[in-house]
C-alpha cells in the first residue's frame, strides 16, 4: 500500500472521493439488478442505500475541492489507488449478492461495508504524520460511523420484526429458478 | 471522458452478483485510461451470457452467433486497423463451440484483444458444464455424474497456440483487471485474458474465489519459463503471465505488383 | 457455327491435362475462341484425367455433344470417365503406339491412327509424348509453329531455358509427323483480326475480377474444390488494389471473418462449394439479421457430402434459397456462363451492399474451372456503395423504443429504422454519433435486443421490403430468341440450351430461352409473362429431383404449367440432349391433341 495515502492531502483526497462514489455507483448497479430481477424490497433497500452512498459522495468532493482549492486533484487511472484490499473499502463485494438474497443478509452486508469504511479512515488518522490529513480523516471516520450506526439501528429493527413475528419470515423457496436461453 | 459515460444505459440482464459487472465496470475503467473515443471501438462477441456485454457499453459492437466472436473481429481488425477490436464472450462459446478459432487467433495474431469471461459453466441455457468446468462438477442434469472430461488449460493453451498475451483476471478485482485491459489493448497482437468471473447462480461455490484467488508476479517474455509456470497452476493465480510481441498478421509487404487486375486475361 | 471437338486423354502425369491448355492458348493466339474442360479423377497426380477442348469460329461458351477427334496418351483408366467422352465411331481416333488396349467396349473407330508419340520423344532425350502430340494436332490446324511456341513458352515460364527449348524441338518432331499421316477431317480456320481484344480466363477467374473491380477489398478463405481457383486467382490480385485475403481455419471462420470485414465497412466476401456453405449457414443467417453485407460464391459440385468434387452439378439450389434457418429473405443469384461469371460477381457485391443484405452467387464447376477464349470484358459498371450516411437525424416515430438514459447520446440513431425502402442508414465503426451494437439477436429499430412481437414483424417486414424491387431489374435473366415453347434454365445450362436453340433452328423449330440470373427474390411476373406468351414450358436444371422447378411450382401460377426435365450430374448436358426433350416435349403435346 502506497504510503503517499497517509501523508499527502489531494492524494488522500482523491482516495476518499473516489471510494465514496464507487460505493454509490456499485449499489446503484445493484438496485438495477434486483429491478431486472424482480426482488423489489432488495430494489428499494439498495436505491436508498445508493441514494445515501451519493449524498456522502458529493460532500466529500465538495469538502475536498474546498480544502484544496490550489492545487489540481491528481488523476489516477483505476488501478493506482492504494486500496487495502482489491477494491476500495467501501464497495459492496459482488461475491456477498446473490438475487435470492434477503434484506437481512443485504443489510449485514452494507453494515460490513461501512465497517470497513469507518476503519479505512481511522487507520488513516491513526497512522498519518501529517496533522491536515488526520484532521480531514477523523470526521470521516465520525461519519461513517454515524452511517453504519444507522444501518445497524435498521438492521436491528428488521431483526426484532423477524423475531417477534414469524410470519414476516418468508419462505425463500426458489420456485422461479433462472432461465436465460439464448 | 470518465469511466461511467462509457456505459451505454441499456439495463444489463445479469443475475445480482454476476461477475460480468466487474468485466464491464473494467472496461469502462479501461477505456476512461486509454481516453479511448468511443466512436473507434468495436466489441465483438458470440452468444452466452457474457456476449451481451457490447450492447452495455457506448461503442460500436457486433454480437455475433455461438462461438465466433473471434473470426469477425480478425476479419473486422484486417480490414479495419485502425479501429481498436476487442472479441469477448464466456468459456463455452471461446473453448468449446469456438475452441478451434481460439487456436488459430492465438496463432495468427491479429492485433486484437480477447476477453473470455470464465464462469465454468453455460449459464444461458441453464448451467450445463463447459470444457472449464472441474472433473466431478455434478450440478448439472446433462452431466450428472460431473463431466468426467479432463479441464481445459485456457492460458496453457493459448501459450502453445502461440498467443503473445496472456493474463487471468479475476471479477472480485475490476481495477487489477482494467489494468490488465489497458496494457493488452496496447500490446502489438494477440492479447488473451481469461477472466474468473463467478456466476453466484450456478455455481454460489465460486464466491471462494474472494479467498482462492491469488496475485503472481510470474510475468515473463520466455515461453518455457511460462509453460513452467502454467502447468504448475492451480487456475486460481493472477496475473499477466506471458508477454512477448511478434510480428502481427497481417505482415506489411511491398505490393507483390502493381494493380493491374486484367492483364493476366490478355493473350 | 463451325466448332471442332478435341478430347485428349491419359493417366494423370502423362500432361494431358498441360496438351489441352497449350491447345486452347495457341488456338487464342490464333484468333480462334474455344473453350477447355478439364476432368480430373480424385487424385492429386496419377489417377486418370482429361482435357476436351472445342475449337470455333465464333465464340465457344459450351462443350458439343460430340468430339470429332480423340487423343489417346494411353488408355489406362479410361474407363472411369468414358461416360463424358461421347466416342463413337465415327470419332476420328489418335492414339500412341503404346498406349496399351482399347478397352473392348468401345466401338470400331473408322479412322484410326497409331503413331509413335513417346518413342519420338524419347529419341530426342524427352519424355513427354503430350508435347509431340500437340505439334502434331496443331500442325493439323494449321497454327503458325509460333503459335506453337508460345504457347509451350507460356505452360513452362518458370523453368529453365533449356527445358523450354527441348521442348519446343520436341512439338517440332511431333509436327513432322503430320506430312506422312494426316488426319482426314477439316480444320476450322482462324481469323485473325480480333487478335489484339482476347481473354483466356475461367469462371473462377472472373468471379473474382467481378468481384474486386466492384470494391471488394476482404476476402476470407477455407480452400475446397471447385472454388479453390476463386480464391487463389484472388490471392495474387488483391493486396495490389489494398485489400487482403485471409486463410481462415474453417468455413465457419472464413464467413464469420468477412462479415466482420463487412461490419468495417469494407466490402466483403467468401466463396466455397456445397459442403462448404452447409458449414457457413448459420452464419449467413447472422448476416441477414444484422443486415451485414455478405458475398457467398458457391461453385457448385456433385454432391451430399463430399460426392464428386471435382465434378459438376447444380445441386446447391435448395441449400442457398432454403438453407437458412429462421425467414431469413436474402439474394441467390446464378452466374450463365463463364464470362457472366465477371458480371454476376460485381452485381452481387452491389447489391449486398446496397441492400445491406446476404447475396448467394451459384457457379458450377463447369462454369467454374473451364477455361474460355472471349472477347475482353467490359468493366461491369457495378460497384459497393458503403458511404457513410447521416446518422443524427433519424427518429423512429411510433416505434416501440426504449430510449436508454444516455447523456451521451442527445439524438439517438437508430441502426434498423423502418423505412419505406427498408434500407436504413447504416454508420460505419469511427463515425461519432452511430454508435450501436450489430445483432444476430432480434432487436428494435434502435438495435437494442428485443423479442417483442411488433418488432419482430417490423424488422422482418423491412428485411423482406428491401429486396422488393429487384425484380424490376433488367439484369433479372437473359432472354433470346422468339417462338411457341419457353425453355427456362439457370447457371450453365442457360449457354448449352443456346445452342439447342440453333440446332432447333435448323429443325424448323423456334423456342425462347430463358436464362435466369435472379433466382430468389424471383421474379415471378416475368417468368409468367414469359409462359402465357409460350403454348409450352420447360424447365431444365442438372440435379436428381427438379429443385428449381419445385420453386418455380410453389408460385401461384394460375392456370399456367410447365413440364421439367432434370438428372443429376457428373456428365454435362449436351444441345443434343435438350433438342431431344424440345423435341419430346413439342410431340407429346400433338399427340394430346
Amino acid at each position: 500500500m502506497n504510503t503517499d495515502l497517509y501523508e499527502d492531502v489531494g492524494i488522500f483526497l482523491v482516495h476518499s472521493v473516489a471510494m465514496e462514489q464507487e460505493a454509490a455507483d456499485r449499489m446503484y448497479e445493484l438496485a438495477e439488478t434486483m429491478e431486472v430481477h424482480n426482488n423489489r424490497e432488495l430494489h428499494q433497500l439498495f436505491t436508498a442505500l445508493a441514494a445515501y452512498s451519493e449524498t456522502h459522495a458529493a460532500d466529500i468532493k465538495e469538502l475536498a475541492e474546498r480544502e484544496d482549492q490550489t492545487a489540481v486533484l491528481p488523476d489516477f487511472k483505476a488501478w493506482e489507488y492504494s486500496w487495502p484490499d482489491q477494491e476500495s473499502p467501501e464497495i459492496f463485494h459482488y461475491a456477498h449478492v446473490h438475487y435470492l438474497m434477503t434484506a437481512e443478509e443485504a443489510l449485514q452486508t452494507a453494515l460490513d461495508v461501512e465497517q470497513r469504511a469507518e476503519s479505512f479512515y481511522e487507520n488513516i488518522a491513526k497512522t498519518t504524520s501529517n496533522p491536515e490529513v488526520k484532521q480531514l480523516a477523523e470526521p470521516f471516520a465520525k461519519e461513517e460511523r454515524e452511517h453504519a450506526k444507522a444501518i445497524a439501528d435498521q438492521l436491528s429493527s428488521l431483526r426484532a420484526t423477524l423475531q417477534n413475528d414469524s410470519s414476516k419470515t418468508l419462505d425463500q423457496t426458489d420456485f422461479d429458478p433462472p432461465h436465460m436461453p439464448e | 471522458m470518465i469511466a461511467k459515460e462509457y456505459k451505454s444505459g441499456v439495463k444489463p440482464i445479469w443475475c445480482p452478483g454476476c461477475g460480468h459487472f466487474a468485466v464491464l465496470n473494467a472496461i469502462t475503467k479501461a477505456f476512461a485510461a486509454l481516453e479511448q473515443a468511443p466512436e473507434n471501438a468495436v466489441l465483438v462477441s458470440g452468444i452466452g451470457c457474457s456476449s451481451r456485454l457490447p450492447a452495455y457499453i457506448n461503442s460500436y459492437g457486433f454480437h455475433g452467433v455461438h462461438g465466433r466472436a473471434l473470426p469477425v473481429a480478425a476479419g473486422l481488425k484486417v480490414a479495419r486497423p485502425d479501429l481498436n477490436v476487442i472479441a469477448m464472450g464466456g468459456d463455452g462459446d471461446g473453448f468449446s463451440i469456438g475452441g478451434n478459432h481460439f487456436l488459430h487467433a492465438c496463432r495468427r495474431n491479429v492485433d486484437i484483444v480477447y476477453v473470455v469471461m470464465d464462469n465454468e459453466v453455460y449459464g444461458m441455457t441453464k448451467g450445463q458444464a463447459s470444457p472449464t468446468t472441474p472433473e466431478h462438477w455434478e450440478h448439472s442434469k446433462l452431466t450428472p455424474h460431473g463431466p468426467e472430461v479432463r479441464r481445459f488449460q485456457p492460458c496453457a493453451i493459448a501459450l502453445a497456440a502461440g498467443a503473445s498475451f496472456i493474463a487471468r483476471g479475476y471479477s472480485g478485482d475490476p481495477n487489477g483487471l482494467a489494468h490488465m485491459l489497458y496494457e493488452a489493448v496496447q500490446h502489438p497482437g494477440f492479447a488473451f485474458i481469461q477472466v474468473l468471473s463467478q456466476c453466484p447462480t450456478f455455481c454460489p461455490e465460486q464466491v471462494q474465489w474472494k479467498k482462492t484467488v491469488h496475485p503472481e508476479d510470474a510475468c515473463t517474455p520466455d515461453p518455457v519459463q511460462a509453460a513452467a509456470f502454467l502447468h504448475a497452476d492451480d487456475g486460481l493465480a493472477k496475473g499477466i503471465f506471458y508477454r512477448n510481441p511478434r510480428p502481427i498478421w497481417p505482415v506489411k509487404h511491398q505490393a507483390i505488383k502493381p494493380a493491374n487486375l486484367r492483364q493476366g486475361f490478355e493473350i | 457455327m463451325t466448332s471442332l471437338t478435341i478430347a485428349m486423354v491419359g493417366s494423370g502425369g502423362t500432361g494431358v491435362v498441360a496438351l489441352g491448355e497449350m491447345l486452347l492458348r495457341a488456338a487464342a493466339k490464333q484468333g480462334l475462341y474455344g473453350m477447355l474442360r478439364k476432368t480430373f479423377g480424385p487424385q492429386i497426380r496419377g489417377g486418370e484425367s482429361a482435357a476436351i477442348v472445342r475449337l470455333g469460329s465464333e465464340v465457344v461458351a459450351n462443350l458439343s455433344s460430340d468430339i470429332e477427334l480423340l487423343l489417346v496418351l494411353d488408355w489406362k483408366n479410361f474407363q472411369r470417365f468414358a461416360d463424358e467422352i461421347p466416342f463413337t465411331e465415327s470419332t476420328i481416333l489418335v492414339q500412341d503406339l503404346q498406349a496399351g488396349e482399347r478397352p473392348p467396349n468401345l466401338p470400331e473407330p473408322n479412322t484410326c491412327l497409331t503413331l509413335d508419340f513417346l518413342g519420338l520423344a524419347k529419341a530426342m532425350g524427352s519424355s513427354h509424348s503430350n508435347l509431340t502430340m500437340l505439334g502434331y494436332v496443331v500442325n493439323w490446324l494449321g497454327f503458325p509453329q509460333n503459335a506453337v511456341v508460345s504457347a509451350i513458352r507460356h505452360r513452362l515460364q518458370k523453368h529453365p531455358q533449356n527445358t523450354i527449348e527441348l521442348a519446343i524441338a520436341v512439338a517440332q518432331q511431333g509436327a513432322e509427323l503430320l506430312r506422312d499421316n494426316p488426319i482426314p477431317l477439316e480444320a476450322p480456320l482462324a481469323s485473325s483480326d480480333r487478335l489484339e481484344n482476347l481473354w483466356l480466363a475461367s469462371g473462377n477467374q472472373l468471379i473474382g475480377l467481378g468481384a474486386l473491380e466492384a470494391g471488394v477489398r476482404f476476402v476470407a478463405a477455407y480452400p475446397i474444390t471447385p472454388a479453390s481457383d476463386v480464391l487463389e486467382w484472388i490471392a495474387g490480385e488483391i493486396e495490389s488494389v489494398g485489400g487482403h485475403l485471409l486463410q481462415a481455419e474453417d468455413e465457419l471462420a472464413a464467413v464469420n471473418m468477412a462479415i466482420g470485414a463487412s461490419f468495417g465497412g469494407v466490402p466483403a466476401m467468401t466463396a466455397t462449394s456445397g459442403p462448404g456453405m452447409a458449414l457457413m449457414s448459420e452464419a449467413m443467417g447472422l448476416a441477414v439479421a444484422s443486415e451485414t453485407p455478405l458475398v457467398v460464391v458457391d461453385v457448385m459440385r456433385g454432391g451430399p457430402s463430399t460426392g464428386i468434387p471435382t465434378k459438376s452439378e447444380q445441386v446447391d439450389f435448395n441449400l442457398a434459397v432454403y438453407g437458412l434457418h429462421g425467414d431469413a429473405p436474402h439474394v441467390v443469384l446464378g452466374a450463365l456462363s463463364v464470362a457472366d461469371c465477371h458480371f454476376t460477381a460485381g452485381w452481387a457485391t452491389e447489391i449486398a451492399s446496397e441492400r445491406q443484405t446476404l447475396v448467394v452467387v451459384l457457379s458450377d464447376q463447369f462454369l467454374g474451372q473451364s477455361s474460355q477464349i472471349m472477347p475482353a470484358l467490359e468493366t461491369t459498371g457495378f460497384g459497393a456503395r458503403l458511404d457513410q450516411t447521416e446518422v443524427s437525424q433519424t427518429s423512429q416515430e411510433g416505434s416501440s423504443v426504449e430510449t436508454p438514459p444516455d447523456q451521451q447520446r442527445q439524438q439517438r440513431y437508430f441502426r434498423y429504422l423502418d423505412t419505406d425502402s427498408g434500407i436504413s442508414p447504416l454508420a460505419l465503426p469511427g463515425q461519432p454519433g452511430g454508435m450501436f451494437t450489430a445483432d444476430g439477436l432480434e432487436h428494435n429499430a434502435a438495435a437494442v435486443p428485443s423479442p417483442k412481437a411488433a418488432d419482430h414483424e417490423q424488422q422482418l417486414a423491412k428485411r423482406l421490403r428491401k429486396l422488393d424491387s429487384l425484380v424490376d431489374s433488367d439484369h433479372w435473366a437473359e432472354l433470346h430468341g422468339q417462338g411457341s415453347v419457353l425453355l427456362i434454365c439457370w447457371g450453365s445450362l442457360y449457354q448449352v440450351s443456346l445452342e439447342a436453340q440453333t440446332l432447333l433452328r435448323g429443325k424448323g423449330i423456334e423456342i425462347v430461352v430463358m436464362g435466369l440470373r435472379l433466382l430468389s427474390p424471383l421474379p415471378i411476373q416475368n417468368i409468367q409473362q414469359a409462359m402465357q406468351h409460350a403454348t409450352q414450358t420447360l424447365v431444365i436444371e442438372q440435379n436428381q429431383q427438379g429443385q428449381f422447378a419445385h420453386y418455380l411450382r410453389s408460385f401461384d401460377l394460375g392456370n399456367l404449367n410447365f413440364k421439367q426435365y432434370c438428372r443429376p450430374g457428373p456428365t454435362l448436358f449436351t444441345p443434343r440432349e435438350i433438342v431431344g426433350q424440345v423435341e419430346t416435349l413439342i410431340s407429346s403435346a400433338g399427340a394430346n391433341k
